[in-house]
Formats: structure tokens, sequence, C-alpha cells
């Protein structure tokens, strides 16, 4: 724990040194800090954010706060410190996060948030979020017609410590529990990985061969339960993931996972972009500060319509 | 004095003349969280309860629009039917929600799933016209995203926004369908107020807010 520590110091303070060293950029420097691109989801939201940046004139950075809190911090002020114009971020945490936009705040640096809220208002100018608990709501409701209403079914929960978690659970359980035929016999956090998400669901089989259906907080982890299964000979178990990614996408047209939930993120990011672009030139972004963006189901009718989390009319 | 005393002696200070002071712990869990605590603060019940009669039903009656001619407005200008008839919240991809009142026929009842639904005829042709949800599960936002005093800024997160368009659909399925019946029902007249999200090209499924059954159709 002490070594990684003093690692990851050493590290933030290098990656520090070497982002003050750049001289801000005259026609405007936009920081679009985001959860590490492992993730497709955000490096879809990060790229959309920065396409749109450069099309309005600016200059744009992506920046990976890995979900550190404290590493976020030292991102935001390294970015005060370069000058820049505004902050297009997707948090690492609602509470944890009030202090970096509070921070550039002071600085007079507007903050716009993407993907998930901070829990204290009137800090940052917009929060455009997803509306996760609708997209887990209709997630859940995909789930339980694919379950013909009945049958024993796995929960795959996210990190504990990201708000959405908690969220999606409670709206998969808030049209679930209403079905006294849907039994759940286990519920276990696989921390959004795909890789934890595998073993678990291994283990989990193990202990309950027969169940029916599993649901998950996100699509990483929907492609690492529905793997395991698939090694296992289950592919007939029903799978459904939340956040529309193409990995997904593929495999609900592959018959293979049933189907999952897109976030709106591009939108939202490039939402953000043009109310930064509004505020910045006018003082105001002409919208209330929370905007909360509805998800859509995916499966097979709309699959193919489907590419780096935009869907096609 | 050292600087660490004097704070030491303001901290004692204080804590002298506050013994009748108990100190409320600051929830981030919103109005749920407040509740439990005891803190005061509206639930997401109260005030979905709260506003139901007084200003809910009035507004729907207000705005609502008789079907077949709102299905007319509708494919003739949808802008004007959502602008009299219905609301649209300014976000980025709001869904527009539409206010309707009927008088029909049921001609199809589906009570096997529990989210129960009417197929409900309002031009006396014999074919269905709109769904109607009649519970136990009264599913969707439309209630919700109809109200034009309710916006998601003034809740303080994602969880009790979802919870008032929760009570809101519990009141449905408690108050409104409560007279309900969940036999018989093809054949039989229907009365009713209700709310509708616009999907062009879809059957209006509709959440009502009032909801009479009455004998088969004359």
């Amino acid at each position: 724990m002490k070594k990684n520590n003093l690692l990851s110091s050493a590290f933030a303070a290098a990656s520090l040194m070497l982002l003050a060293a750049s001289p801000s950029q005259a026609a405007g420097l936009v920081a679009i800090i985001t959860p590490s691109h492992d993730n497709p989801f955000y490096g879809a939201e990060a790229d959309a954010a920065k396409a749109r940046a450069e099309q309005l004139g600016y200059t744009a950075i992506e920046l990976s706060h890995d979900d550190d809190p404290s590493k976020q911090y030292q991102l935001v002020e390294a970015m005060i410190a370069r000058g820049a114009k505004a902050i297009i971020l997707d948090n690492a945490g609602a509470d944890a996060s009030v202090a970096a936009v509070q921070m550039a705040k002071n600085a007079k640096i507007p903050s716009f948030l993407i993907d998930r809220e901070i829990s204290t208002p009137k800090i940052a100018i917009s929060q455009i979020i997803s509306n996760n608990y609708q997209g887990a709501q209709i997630g859940a409701q995909a789930f339980v017609k694919a379950m013909g209403e009945s049958g024993t079914y796995v929960e795959l929960v996210g990190r504990d410590s990201d708000t959405n978690a908690g969220i999606r659970s409670k709206g998969f359980h808030d049209v679930i529990d209403d079905y006294p035929d849907l039994k759940m016999v286990a519920r276990q956090s696989a921390n959004w990985k795909q890789s934890e998400a595998f073993s678990k669901m291994q283990s989990i089989l193990e202990a309950n061969p027969k169940i029916k259906g599993v649901i998950c907080g996100n699509d990483t982890m929907a492609m690492g339960a529905y793997a395991a299964l698939k090694a296992a000979g289950r592919g007939d178990v029903i799978v459904i993931g939340l956040d529309g990614s193409d990995d997904v996408r593929d495999s609900i047209l592959q018959g293979g996972i049933k189907a999952t939930v897109l976030q709106p993120v591009f939108q939202e990011a490039t939402l953000a972009v043009e109310q930064m672009d509004k505020y910045l030139k006018t003082g105001t972004t002409g919208a209330p500060e929370k905007q909360l963006l509805d998800c859509t189901v995916i499966d097979k009718d709309n699959a193919s319509k489907l590419n780096r989390f935009q869907l096609s009319k | 004095m050292s600087k660490s005393l004097i704070s030491i002696l303001g901290v004692l200070a204080l804590v002298a003349v506050l013994p009748g002071c108990r100190v409320i712990k600051n929830h981030p869990g919103g109005a749920a969280a407040n509740a439990a605590a005891g803190n005061g603060a509206p639930t997401a019940e109260s005030r979905a309860e709260g506003m139901w009669d007084s200003r809910i039903v009035p507004y729907a009656q207000k705005k609502a629009a008789p079907y077949p001619q709102l299905a007319g407005l509708l494919s003739s200008s949808s802008d004007q039917a959502v602008r009299e008839h219905g609301f649209r919240a300014d976000t980025a991809g709001a869904k527009a929600v539409l206010f309707t009142r009927i008088e029909g026929t049921i001609v199809a009842a589906d009570t096997k799933s529990r989210a129960g639904t009417i197929e409900v005829d309002t031009d006396g042709d014999g074919k269905s016209d709109v769904t109607v949800q009649i519970g136990p599960i009264v599913r969707g936002n439309a209630l919700r995203d109809s109200l034009d005093f309710v916006s998601f800024n003034s809740f303080a997160n994602q969880i009790d926004y979802a919870d008032f368009s929760k009570a809101l659909n519990t009141h449905v399925r408690n108050a409104v369908l409560k007279g309900v019946p969940r036999d018989g029902l093809v054949g039989k007249h229907v009365s009713l107020l209700g709310a509708f999200f616009l999907v062009p090209g879809s059957v209006p499924v509709i959440t009502p807010i009032t909801c009479v059954v009455g004998d088969k159709a004359k």
C-alpha cells in the first residue's frame, strides 16, 4: 500500500510538471477530465467533447483522473495554472469532487459536468447527466420481459464508491422487485471490471448452476459475465448490461447478451461544450444547471444503428 | 497565550453555551435520507401526495383534449398540440407529454402481466386506439415529466427525482385504479383523464389520473 502511494505521488508530480511546463493556448484551452479510457465509454465521451471544442475554435486536452479524487484535484490545479478557459468533467465522486470544482470556480474557471453529478449545486455551471435511474429501470423492464417475469437471477453491481452503482441497482430493483416470481440468488460487486465479472460469474454459477438471468450495472461487467457463462456452456442465460458499448452491441447482434441501455454520452459531451462556449461568450448558458438526459434500450431491433455511443436514426 | 490555547478555550466556551443544541448530520443522500434522519425535509411521497388533488388534477383537466380530437391535432400540428394540451421540458432530448380525456369501450385486456393494460376504442369503430395502464405495476415517468411546475433542479439528486415519479405512480396504483376490476373488462365502458408520452408512430400508452370503468357499453 505504502509503495503504491509513493509511486502514484511521484507519477502525479511528474505529470503536473509536464502539464505546467507548456504555455496556455491563445485560442482557449479546454481541459476534458474523465475516468480512464480503458473503458471505451470514457474515451468516446472525451473524444466527442474534444471534437466539438475544436470545431468551435478551442484547443482541447484529454486527461484521466483514474477515479482518484486527489489525482482529479491535482489535474484541475494544473489546468488552472496552465490558464485553461474551462473544464469539462466526468467526476471521480459526487462528494469528493466538490472541492476541485469549487477551486476552479474560485479561480474563475467554469466547470461543465457530464455523466455524473456532484452533491452540491451552484458550483459547476452545468451538470448534464445521464438519467441513470431511468436507464436502469428500462434495462430492468427489458430484463423482466426476456425472463418472462419469472426465474432466478444474479445481479452484478458496480464499484461501491461510484454513486452510479447504487443508483442503477436501485433502478433495477424498483422494477424487478415488483415481480414476486423473479428471485435474486446472488448479488455481488464486480467493480465495473470485465475480468472481475468473469471470475465472480464463474464462482456464482458453480454455486447456482440453474440461474436463468444476470443483470449487470454496466457493459464491461456484462461482457465478463457472458464470457464466463458461455465458457461454462450456459450461453442461454439472459444477460443485460448498461452503457451501450460497441462490444455489447456486437454480442447482441450475435444473439449473446440480450440488451443494454444507451447512455446519451455523445450528446452530453457535445452539449456541455456548446454550453461552455455560450457561457464563455455571453456569461450564461441559457439552460438550468442540472439537465437530465434519458437513456434508450438497445436490443436486436436497433443495435445495428449504434456506433460509439451514438444511435443513428 | 498561544493560538492553540485560545482555540481550545473558544471551543470550551461554545460547548458551554450550546447544551440545548443537537448536531444534525448532513446526510448527502437527499430527501429519503433526510426523512430517515428526522430532518423534516419533504419526502418524495409527501411532495407527490400533497400536490395530487390541489395541483396535478386541475392542471391535467385544464390541458386535456378529448382523444379523437387530439389525435387529429397531432397529425396536423404536433407542436400546437403539445403547446395547448401538453408540456415539454426545456432540456435536451426531453419528450413531450400530452393530456387527454377518453370516453371509450374496452376491446382487449391484459391482466396476466403484472404491468396490466387495457386497449380502448375511442371512436366507435371497434378497433383499439390507445393503451391504458391499469396496474398493479404502473410504469414510466409520464406523470412527473408532464408537470411544468416541477423540475429536476428542485430535487437533490436522480434518486429523489425518481422517487417522486414512483410516488405518483404509486398513487395511481393505490387510489386512481382502486375501483377498476380485473375481470370482465372487455366490452365495458371506460371514462378517464390521463397523460402519455408523445412517441411519433406509436400507439399512446396512457397513465391514468382519473379512471372509472362502467357497465357494458350501450
